[in-house]
């Protein structure tokens, strides 16, 4: 478990926040009880008996409280965890490659694509743009979709750009206001659709829950898998047909 | 046709022409470059990786890169993510080896903020060197730049020095085998040190800074002296980002000074004080680094008209120390209002009184009886405790009596008013009063209404029985760091 120290007080100088943790099996009634300092930001490791969990039934409560008098502790839900053993880093790490290889394989598909009718260097450019409109863009991309950008569409944008107006206060309505709200609002849908054609990458990286220490699990791997194929396959499919519709020389 | 090859002709002659003009102007360019000392190799340390990536991997995206990768540090910082948040101000650096403000920034961003998150001092003191080695890493991308060296000294000195837990991140940067870590090259001596106390450290890369800042190396403009004449009509208040001229001079000074102070009491969590030779040697250093200060010529603020010429005034502060020669004719009224005023903002007057008076024998013994004083009374030696502060208190009035201004400034009358109060105490253990000629008896009622705790004393914070066995202090352990420290009677 994780946890984060708030002191009201410096407490003694180099003491650290002590918690007390108890470990209550409900149907049987056994507990355990341990006592021991906090190190913020570490994982703090408490081993507990296998025996507690007999007659469980699957149930069983946990209870941590700061002992510490004039301090809190802070904790969220996925702060605490089981772990009946430790997985196989070694698979794991696999997992995370599978990641950057899904990505590689969309990019790769995007490329081709671009590459069956622009020139080298505007298919490289394209190529680039796809990949950092997908994994650092991205999320500004699902905010345009919803149209919950701050400041409006681009026209609306445009005039904040030209008057340098702020992006929190409301545009006076004027003539020239109202009619750039309309096109964005003509054109927002539209636009909508198409940042769908931006393959998520960021969804498709999964090297952060590697480094984080946890398991990815099959399911997330299948669901990539099948995500990265449907970003590829359409590509590369439109790209066939442009590549076979055009004249090769021989 | 002909026309046509003519003018290929002539293209062609004037390319190589072009060509053959770029060669004397490239090695002219050179030359100048290495002249008035510019290029990246006489900025700083080169480091190819960065270089590489700057030049080949991003070209004209690196501004839109270092933005994005400024705002994944904060967006760290605001998820607690530390490790991402070094790793990302890392990559800025190597994009922007020589923008001194990111250096600045970001290594008081990791010893101060990051650190300050941290629970144990343990971690604390990680981050902090942490931050300290990022900023000394600028120092070595810009050797030019006295500034990041005095933050550099700053981090030595006020965040190792002055935290709530300063007395265990003493300790801590003590028993730190990191050599490098603890090395500067001594001003005096020109030699490369190591040293154990974080005063030291800050006194040197703090002298360098003005050593570099002599040798013509400019500072950043914000708030110097400098700075302050040029925009004398515009806007009087500046938002001052850096330490002034005088300020930056005087630290040497304070370094010095306290760690000759640190010396006599428990500054280090289980290191017993030093008193004697080596504690008068030091204060003796103390005061020779404050005349220097107060010998430097700075510029008056002000011109005034001499002779049908607007000049500066030459100020040594160190004159309004020097009753023959500030009362005297060889000041002009100009220099005495400056050196008045600079003196008293800086304190100097108790500064230089302070490290003559315990510089002395006296001094230094003074000291001791306080120190052995109030040991014997947190471990519940009364009629120990009540010999040593009598002796000590005796002592030390007969010392101050030739330091007026040191002994009467607010900070002695706190720390002096302490040990009567102690005294005080002891004595009512042992059914006895305060006698009326004690010496300092006045400033008991001060102290008795100050319920402050000194931080920088461990034998005040954590009692008199810290580990002295001379191991790094555990505080994950039971018992904490104070090793199972003893109870403090009666509180101060």
């Amino acid at each position: 478990m994780t946890f984060n120290v708030y002191r009201t007080t410096k407490g003694k100088i180099g003491e650290p926040v002590l918690a007390e943790m108890q470990v209550t099996n409900p149907r049987t009634g056994a507990d355990y009880v341990n006592i021991f300092p906090i190190k913020e930001y570490y994982t703090n490791r408490q081993l507990i008996k296998p025996e507690i969990l007999a007659g469980s039934l699957g149930d069983l409560k946990i209870e941590v409280r700061c002992i510490s008098a004039t301090q809190y502790l802070g904790m969220s839900e996925s702060d605490l965890y089981l772990l009946s053993s430790s997985g196989n880093f070694g698979v794991n790490y696999m997992k995370g490659l599978l990641g950057i290889w899904l990505q590689a394989m969309v990019l790769t598909a995007i490329g081709v694509f671009a590459g069956t009718f622009l020139s080298w260097p505007v298919a490289l450019l394209t190529t680039i743009a796809f990949f950092f409109a997908g994994q650092l863009a991205y999320g500004f991309l699902v905010d345009f979709t919803r149209q919950t950008v701050l400041g409006g569409g681009p026209f609306e944008s445009l005039i904040r750009l030209l008057t340098h107006d702020n992006q929190m206060s409301e545009l006076a309505p004027t003539a020239g206001a109202v009619i750039a709200k309309t096109l964005d609002s003509l054109l927002m849908p539209v636009m909508s659709m198409l940042v769908y054609i931006v393959p998520n990458f960021q969804a498709l990286d999964v090297s952060n829950t590697v480094a984080d220490g946890f398991a990815v699990g099959w399911s997330r791997i299948l669901s990539n898998t099948l995500l990265a194929l449907a970003y590829a396959l359409p590509f590369s499919i439109v790209g066939y047909f442009i590549l076979k519709n055009r004249e090769v020389a021989a | 046709m002909r026309s046509n090859q003519n003018k290929k002709i002539i293209y062609g002659l004037i390319i190589v022409l072009f060509f053959g003009a770029m060669f004397p102007y490239g090695a002219w360019l050179t030359e100048e470059k290495k002249r008035r000392d510019l290029g990246e190799a006489a900025i700083g340390q080169i480091d190819t990786g960065s270089f590489m990536m700057k030049l080949f991997l991003l070209g004209g995206f690196r501004g839109i890169v270092a933005n994005y990768l400024w705002l994944c540090a904060e967006e760290n910082k605001r998820d607690h993510d530390w490790d991402r948040l070094k790793s990302n101000v890392d990559l800025i650096t190597k994009l922007q080896p020589h923008f001194l403000s990111i250096w600045t920034f970001q290594g008081w961003n990791l010893a101060y903020n990051v650190a300050v998150e941290w629970d144990a001092p343990e971690d604390k003191y990680d981050w902090i060197k942490q931050g300290i080695k990022f900023v000394q890493r600028g120092v070595d991308n810009n050797r030019r730049s006295p500034d990041l060296i005095w933050d550099t000294a700053w981090f030595y000195y006020h965040k190792l020095g002055f935290s709530d837990e300063s007395i265990i991140l003493r300790r801590l940067f003590r028993d730190d085998e990191d050599e490098d870590f603890k090395r500067y090259r001594d001003p005096e001596t020109d030699y490369s040190v190591v040293k154990h106390d974080n005063f030291q450290l800050g006194y040197g890369w703090f002298s360098r800074a003005i050593a570099l800042a002599d040798s013509g190396a400019s500072r950043l403009n914000e708030g110097t002296t400098e700075n302050i004449q040029q925009i004398k009509y515009v806007d009087p208040t500046p938002q001052r980002k850096r330490a002034d001229d005088i300020t930056f001079r005087s630290m040497p000074a304070h370094a010095q000074t306290h760690y000759a102070a640190a010396l006599e009491k428990m500054s280090t969590l289980g290191i017993e004080a030093t008193f004697g030779e080596v504690a008068r040697n030091e204060w003796a250093r103390a005061l020779h680094e404050w005349v220097k200060f107060g010998q430097y010529k700075f510029e008056s603020p002000n011109e005034i008209n001499r002779n049908g010429k607007l000049v500066r005034d030459v100020i040594q502060i160190d004159d309004r120390t020097n009753p023959d020669k500030f009362n005297s004719n060889q000041m002009t009224k100009n220099q005495k209002y400056w050196a008045d005023r600079w003196a008293d903002q800086m304190n100097y007057r108790y500064w230089k009184e302070r490290c003559q008076a315990e510089m002395t024998k006296k001094g230094t013994q003074a000291r001791q009886l306080f120190y052995e004083g109030t040991k014997a009374y947190k471990t519940g030696d009364f009629a120990q405790a009540a010999a040593k502060f009598k002796e000590g208190l005796l002592t030390w009035k007969d010392n101050l009596k030739d330091f007026q201004v040191f002994r009467d400034d607010d900070m002695n009358r706190k720390d002096t008013g302490l040990i009567v109060k102690r005294y005080e105490r002891v004595l009512q253990q042992q059914g006895e009063k305060l006698p009326d000629d004690l010496p300092f008896k006045e400033l008991l009622a001060a102290a008795k209404a100050d319920t402050t705790v000194d931080p920088f004393d461990a034998m005040e914070m954590l009692g008199v029985n810290p580990d002295t066995s001379g191991k790094t202090p555990t505080p994950g352990a039971a018992g904490g760091g104070a090793g199972g420290a003893a109870p403090t009677p009666g509180g101060r």
